[in-house]
């Protein structure tokens, strides 16, 4: 409700202006006929014009000589029922070339348009009626046309509505932007059909040894929902942003470039939203590349970061990133993999084995919790992928991602083991495991030639708790001891030639492993 | 003289013969065997069960002078279930507890007290250099019947 009323004083104050702005600037009517480039009406930057819709087909045309560049915005105030366009026109070579066409709103109501980046020479202005509308003939109630020079520094120039008239952004540079007019009738994109993109471009100097990255941010607009899109010279979309809502920024962070040329950022409102009076900021970074830093596009895992030193560091830019690492496994054995995000992050960790196994999920933690997988085994490189959990939006943020070689004495258990067909091979005096996620279950199997009289010697995980049990050749439980912390706990159980100790995690802790001693005593 | 002669070549015949029909008697105590690993061998099994479906895998924890001592492997409650141990030469008491397969559970559970073999002791006495049987049968209402034997030198192989 406050809203609505927030925006309906917003809509009043703006028509306020809009009626101080033409009441103080003085008036001139048309005279017909001007229905043509040659009778064009000669218009006054700063002086209102009158005319009138005299047939329903009836074109009124104004012309403008600029002897310099401009920046100009265009307001056409409504005409009683009449559904009014204005068609935008520049002379070259003495042929008129259409650059603008506005028809953003129905009968009765103004078109406007800012940001018009007028060079020096010929414009034209053609005002006539939307074929959105019934077209009608209206002598009595005349619109009103005013064009207005201002200073613009540093904005965006109109009409850069494609890849050709893109408008340049140095990086680390800011540029604000308006989000008019609200469609674009000569965007004729079957995807993106009448939509308004305002298009810059920057070059990058980059190659994949020193790939260059780069960060855009646009602010939020009232009453419009932005889309943010990065594309290369070949118009194929590297990243993009849709995670705002209405009057919410976009970002695109930590893309990394990884070859020379031009680049393109395109902003474009969804729904044929519109404001003419608040602009949007954009800014462009851009930094050489951190070899500790996630480099954006890596959402999936063809195009993973390699992590080197063991640690990389990361964002989540929107609720739908999905970022991907590669981590080079020079000796098989077991390694820790840990996950800190921020508070407002919760975060999702899955590991992706060589040969298409499917992932092995970890999410232990809510938002700001970390996210640990103790002891996975890789024989050979791994991946890790980071998402963010939730649809929430706030839940997005940085985080930190190390994975740690362990160096562990003797047997140790190798996951996925949480099942008897699973169990891996107790063979030695010794088993070193980690409880590695929440409800683990380590299975062990133990063969012998007979019947043999075992002690064991458990020393738990400190800080957790778990059951040790020994079961019969079939895998039923047959004694269960309980392992509190890390204190030291013994029994002794037959194993009937074969029997399987099963771990069970009851309170998980992940980051001291527990330890089995087993020997023969009888 | 002669037909003393044939009389005693007819003697040195029938005493040869009975020499080879009957083997060499031993004396009783050699038919023991003697401990290898154990000298007690505990056996239980259950009687009289005719339906399958009620027949549990179990087994038994032995308990000797009242300290827990092992088990019996696992097996159907119509199977011998054993457990081997070795004891001190004397007096003993074995005291065993028994416990039957949860399916559902996926462990073995304690038998209520009630459904306990009665009794669930038993004395015995372990004489030096032998190995004592005990054989505990239980039947459809939980008694149980000891049985104690020492146990026989096996047969070798022809």
């Amino acid at each position: 409700m406050l809203r609505l009323k927030g925006d309906f004083l917003g809509i009043a104050f703006g028509a306020c202006c809009f009626a101080v702005l033409f009441a103080c600037a003085g008036s001139n009517k048309e005279h017909e006929p001007n229905n043509s480039f040659s009778n064009a009406n000669k218009v006054v930057i700063g002086r209102i014009v009158k005319g009138y819709m005299d047939s329903p087909s009836d074109r009124d045309l104004y012309h403008i000589r600029l002897d310099e560049d401009a920046n100009l915005d265009l307001r056409l105030s409504g005409a009683r029922g009449v559904n009014l366009s204005l068609k935008i026109w520049r002379m070259k070579n003495n042929t008129p070339q259409l650059i603008k066409w506005i028809d953003d709103n129905r009968k009765s109501s103004p078109e406007q348009f800012v940001n018009l980046a007028a060079g020096p020479g010929d414009w034209y202005f053609e005002i006539m009626q939307s074929e959105r509308d019934k077209q009608i003939e209206n002598r009595e109630d005349a619109y009103e046309f005013l064009v207005v020079e201002r200073k613009a520094v540093s904005e965006e120039a109109e009409p850069n509505d494609t890849k050709d008239n893109a408008n340049p952004v140095p990086p680390r540079a800011q540029i604000s932007g308006f989000f008019s007019p609200a469609c674009n009738r000569m965007n004729n994109d079957r995807e993106y059909l009448h939509r308004e993109e305002d298009w810059f471009v920057f070059e990058a100097d980059a190659s994949p040894d020193a790939p260059f990255v780069i960060g855009i941010d646009v602010s939020g607009v009232s009453g419009v929902n932005s889309v943010l899109a990065l594309r290369d010279d070949d118009g194929t979309i590297i990243a993009q942003s849709d995670s705002g809502g209405d009057g919410e920024p976009e970002s695109l962070r930590d893309i990394g470039l990884k070859k020379s040329g031009r680049y393109y950022i395109v902003i474009a409102s969804k729904n044929y939203a519109a404001n003419q009076d608040q602009p949007y900021s954009l800014s462009l970074t851009a930094h050489a590349h951190d070899p500790g830093m996630e480099t954006e596009s890596n959402d999936d895992l063809y195009n993973a970061n390699l992590i080197l030193n063991n640690v990389i560091a990361g964002r989540i830019n929107t609720t739908a990133d999905h970022d991907f690492f590669r981590y080079r496994v020079d000796n098989p054995g077991l390694f820790r993999v840990e996950l800190r995000p921020t508070d407002d992050l919760d975060a999702f960790m899955s590991i992706h084995g060589e040969g298409g196994a499917s992932p092995l999920d970890i999410n232990l933690g809510g938002a700001g919790g970390r996210e640990v997988y103790p002891d996975y085994y890789a024989a050979s490189d791994f991946t890790i992928e980071i998402s963010c959990k939730g649809k929430d939006r706030s839940k997005k943020g940085e985080y930190v991602l190390t994975v740690t070689p362990l160096s562990i004495p003797g047997a140790y258990e190798r996951e996925p083991n949480d099942e008897i067909a699973k169990a891996n091979t107790f063979d030695t005096s010794s088993m070193t495991g980690y409880l590695s996620h929440k409800r683990d279950k380590d299975f062990f199997l133990i063969m012998r030639e007979g019947r043999s009289k075992e002690r064991f010697d458990v020393r738990g995980v400190k800080g957790g708790r778990m059951t040790v049990s020994i079961t019969d050749p079939l895998g039923y439980v047959i004694k269960s001891v309980d392992a509190k912390g890390d204190r030291k706990i013994s029994f002794t159980e037959m194993i009937d030639k074969k029997g399987y100790l099963v771990v069970e995690a009851i309170s998980e802790e992940f980051d001291h492993p527990y330890i089995i001693n087993m020997r023969r005593t009888q | 003289m002669k037909k003393g002669g044939c009389y005693a070549a007819l003697g040195g015949i029938i005493f040869l013969w009975l020499s080879c029909a009957h083997p060499v008697i031993k004396p009783e105590e050699d038919n023991y065997a003697e401990p290898v690993g154990y000298n007690f061998r505990f056996i239980a099994r259950d009687e009289g069960i005719e339906d399958p479906s009620l027949d549990r895998r179990s087994y038994y924890r032995i308990f000797i002078d009242k300290a827990e001592e092992g088990r019996t492997s696992t097996g159907l409650e119509s199977q011998d279930k054993v457990y081997e141990g070795t004891l001190s030469p004397n007096r003993h008491l074995v005291t065993v507890e028994k416990w039957v397969l949860d399916e559902r559970e996926g462990r073995y559970v304690k038998l209520n007290n009630v459904d306990q073999p009665k009794p669930n002791f038993f004395y015995f006495d372990v004489p030096e250099k032998r190995v004592v049987v005990l054989t505990m049968t239980a039947d459809r209402d939980g008694n149980a019947r000891f049985t104690v034997s020492l146990e026989k030198k096996r047969r070798s192989s022809p």
